[in-house]
């Protein structure tokens, strides 16, 4: 587990930034990159809830509006969610397991270049002159084959995803190879830490899923270039089939990591050991599993697949989801908990998540399916699981880990702020996009007309909107002055349990100068309670 | 007869919706209940259990119960909602294309109604019949919603799906297309008018003069 120095010269700079093989600057690159494009696809949604605040077309047309969507969902799944997630991990799987280094730290930092090149093609498509891609982000055909989506704008869209689903790829497979290989002595598999057994389903789900989504939007391409691939009348439904083979693993590779941290967070500020170690992990194990199995649940209305299986699968998934809320909540249960931004991020988590865990149970029967499918109900019940689920503990995990990263605290009094406003703008933004769905609005739509009812509840969502960028803006400013008026943290401010916090803040290029010894998946827990 | 709304009253309104608002609700005490009594101002030592295997198996095994019950009323009712009558009481041929509505009723005798810019594409049905639709698209992948049935369906190029819907109220309902298919979409909607049984048939005769 040591590490030879290099006997070469050190790059300086933004050159070593660039060049950077340590899975520290790795991280903090895709994280930064990743925030970016956070508050980038942000303002899309702003511009789009906007448009839709009154009936009529009044800010942008409609087919500025399609690239918006295209642009928003495409541009947070495959551009910002999916690499958070990764960003944490090439961050604190290595320090969680006391590896001196990530596994492949090149293949680590050529993923993180193929992820910023696929962002550059995605979004170059808005400067050429058909414009952007607007076929959502699934790109069913035919709608984006050359026919109903001429122009350079959808081929660089579909090169921009494979680079960037490509980057993750290549991420994924060192995380998994750092857990596998690299671990401390000691830390067995059952002594890995939550976040780091998220990391292993989620790797496992990255590694089989991605790939088939690159051959499908190459085939996509292909049939774009006259090739004919989905052009049988079978066609169009498989691809649907290669698409939601990916995109429904994928929700939950944007779901297990931030679930994991949050894990960590609770525990930390529980002051207490995870609640249900193993039953976690073998929920773990058979959530990855089963969401193998469940693809075909965004099929339901094709009437082209066994629905009864892809229901039974799915509905079957709020097992292993309500055994990881057990062990979430039974942390807490028993504790003594403190009540720092990262907790209050983490509970915001139980309570709203909750609504797009139990929404997703009713959509996965299909007589409701049927009438909510392709509805704002739908997009309630995502945005409820991504922005309300994943982002809420993403932010749980910036509180707890910025002082790791950088030495300094955020603030506290303005977190707490930011977490009120993202709390009641998050629910006023989503929750009447449930009602609008079940009263008849469906989704992808830049207008709508006076006479369909939907007015009062739209505004609604619009003003929610605003309200959750101004949280968004709060935590910005957070960033900087933390930065900037630094508040020390030390190496160990919250009385952490893993080993991260068993070094410096931030650490140094090799991570660790000593290691305690590692008796179970919490060993500066064991420390402090006389059993190491 | 396959009552759409009805079966979706009953499996939404009366089942998942209660159900699920029954876990959420007690979830949420849970999470407030551990929130304020085990605060770190009330200063007690935490806890130094970690695992509780039984009791964390039969929470699993209610899940698992809990979930039986819903899938079953899901597949009675998917098995109603499914059904296709091999002699409806009437027959309308859907076809969708871009940014309209085609509804053609075979064997009566009456030209189809078509959507344009000016005007939707109507569909008219007589109340309380089994009607028995037969859809395809003309390019891209669109999805007939009506909401007032609580049914969707997706049409397909080159291919033709059937499905049976039963309108149960008099009235006049929108329609829409709920699969994104292209510039126009959001305006891709029409108009379904459920006639008494008379009605209709008056309205058949008035399309064949």
């Amino acid at each position: 587990m040591t590490t030879v120095a290099s006997e070469r010269p050190v790059p300086r700079g933004l050159l070593a930034w660039a060049a950077a093989t340590d899975h520290k600057r790795v991280g903090v690159l895709t994280g930064a990159t990743a925030l970016v494009l956070l508050l980038v696809n942000g303002a899309f949604a702003l511009v789009m809830r906007s448009e839709l605040a009154w009936p009529g077309t009044q800010i942008v047309g409609l087919k500025t509006y399609n690239e918006l969507f295209t642009a928003h969902g495409s541009g947070m799944i495959y551009l910002v969610v999916t690499p958070l997630a990764f960003a944490l991990a090439v961050y604190f799987v290595p320090l969680q397991v006391g590896a001196a280094e990530i596994a492949g730290p090149r293949f680590a930092l050529l993923g993180f270049w193929l992820y910023v090149c696929g962002a550059v093609a995605m979004y170059s498509g808005f400067l050429t002159q058909e414009g952007a891609a607007r076929f959502g982000w699934t790109a069913f055909p035919p709608l984006s084959d050359s026919t109903n989506s001429p122009g350079l704008g959808s081929d660089l869209w579909l090169l921009g995803v494979c680079l960037a689903v490509g980057g993750m790829f290549v991420l994924s497979g060192c995380v998994l190879a750092t857990i596998v290989r690299l671990r401390a002595p000691g830390m067995t598999m059952l002594r890995l830490p939550v976040f780091c057994w998220t990391m292993v389903v989620t790797t496992l789900m990255t590694l089989t899923t991605f790939p088939v989504l690159i051959v499908a939007l190459t085939l996509l391409e292909l049939d774009r270039r006259g090739v004919g691939v989905f052009t049988s009348s079978g066609g169009p439904a498989a691809y649907q089939h290669l698409f939601w083979f990916y995109g429904h693993p994928v929700v939950y590779v944007m779901f297990f990591p931030f679930v994991g941290a949050m894990g960590e967070v609770i525990a930390t500020f529980s002051r207490r050991r995870f609640f249900g170690y193993h039953a976690f992990v073998i929920s773990l194990l058979a959530f990855a599993a089963l969401s193998m199995s469940v693809w075909a649940h965004h099929m339901f209305t094709t009437g082209q697949v066994t629905n009864q299986y892809f229901s039974l699968t799915s509905t079957l998934i709020a097992i292993p989801a309500g055994i990881e809320y057990f062990d979430l909540i039974g942390t807490m249960i028993g504790g003594s908990i403190l009540f720092r931004t990262p907790m209050l991020f983490a509970i915001g988590f139980l309570l709203l998540f909750l609504i797009g865990g139990l929404s997703g149970i009713m959509v996965a029967s299909p007589p409701i399916d049927y009438h909510v499918h392709d509805s704002f109900f739908i997009v309630a019940h995502f945005h409820y699981t991504l922005f309300a689920g994943s982002m809420f503990a993403f932010f749980a995990a910036v509180y707890y880990w910025f002082p790791k990263v950088t030495g300094a605290f955020l603030r506290e009094g303005l977190g707490k702020f930011h977490f009120l406003f993202m709390f009641v703008g998050t629910n006023l933004t989503f929750f009447p996009m449930f009602l609008l769905g079940e009263k008849g609005m469906p989704r992808r739509v830049g207008d709508y007309r006076g006479s369909d009812g939907f007015t009062g509840l739209n505004l609604i969502s619009t003003i929610g909107a605003f309200l959750t960028a101004l949280a968004i803006a709060i935590f910005v400013c957070n960033v900087f002055v933390s930065l900037r008026r630094r508040e020390p943290a030390g190496a160990d401010p919250w009385e952490g349990q893993t080993l991260e916090w068993a070094t410096s803040s931030p650490p140094p290029r090799h991570n660790f100068d000593a290691l305690p010894a590692v008796r179970s998946f919490a060993p500066l827990l064991d420390v402090r309670e006389g059993k190491a | 007869m396959t009552d759409t709304r009805s079966q979706f009253h009953e499996l939404f309104g009366e089942l998942y919706l209660p159900v699920t608002l029954t876990v959420g609700t007690i979830v949420v005490l849970v999470v407030l209940f551990a929130v304020v009594r085990y605060r770190r101002s009330r200063n007690r030592e935490p806890s130094r259990k970690s695992e509780a295997p039984l009791l964390e198996s039969a929470y699993a095994v209610t899940i698992a119960v809990i979930l039986g019950v819903l899938i079953w009323a899901t597949f009675t009712a998917e098995a109603k909602v499914d059904k296709v009558s091999a002699t409806p009481g009437l027959r309308v041929d859907v076809t969708a294309f871009k940014w309209q509505w085609r509804f053609d009723y075979p064997g009566k005798g009456v030209p189809p109604s078509i959507g344009s810019d000016s005007h939707h594409a109507e569909l008219v049905v007589p109340v309380d019949t089994v009607v028995g639709f037969r859809m395809t698209s003309r390019d891209v992948i669109h999805a007939l919603w009506i909401p007032v049935a609580r049914f969707k369906r997706d049409a397909f190029p080159n291919r033709y799906t059937s499905f049976d819907l039963v309108f149960d109220q008099l009235g006049t309902y929108p329609g829409r297309c709920a699969e994104f298919c292209g510039l126009e979409h959001a305006g891709m909607t029409l108009e379904v008018r459920v006639l008494t049984k008379q009605a209709f048939d008056d309205w058949l005769a008035a399309r064949r003069r």
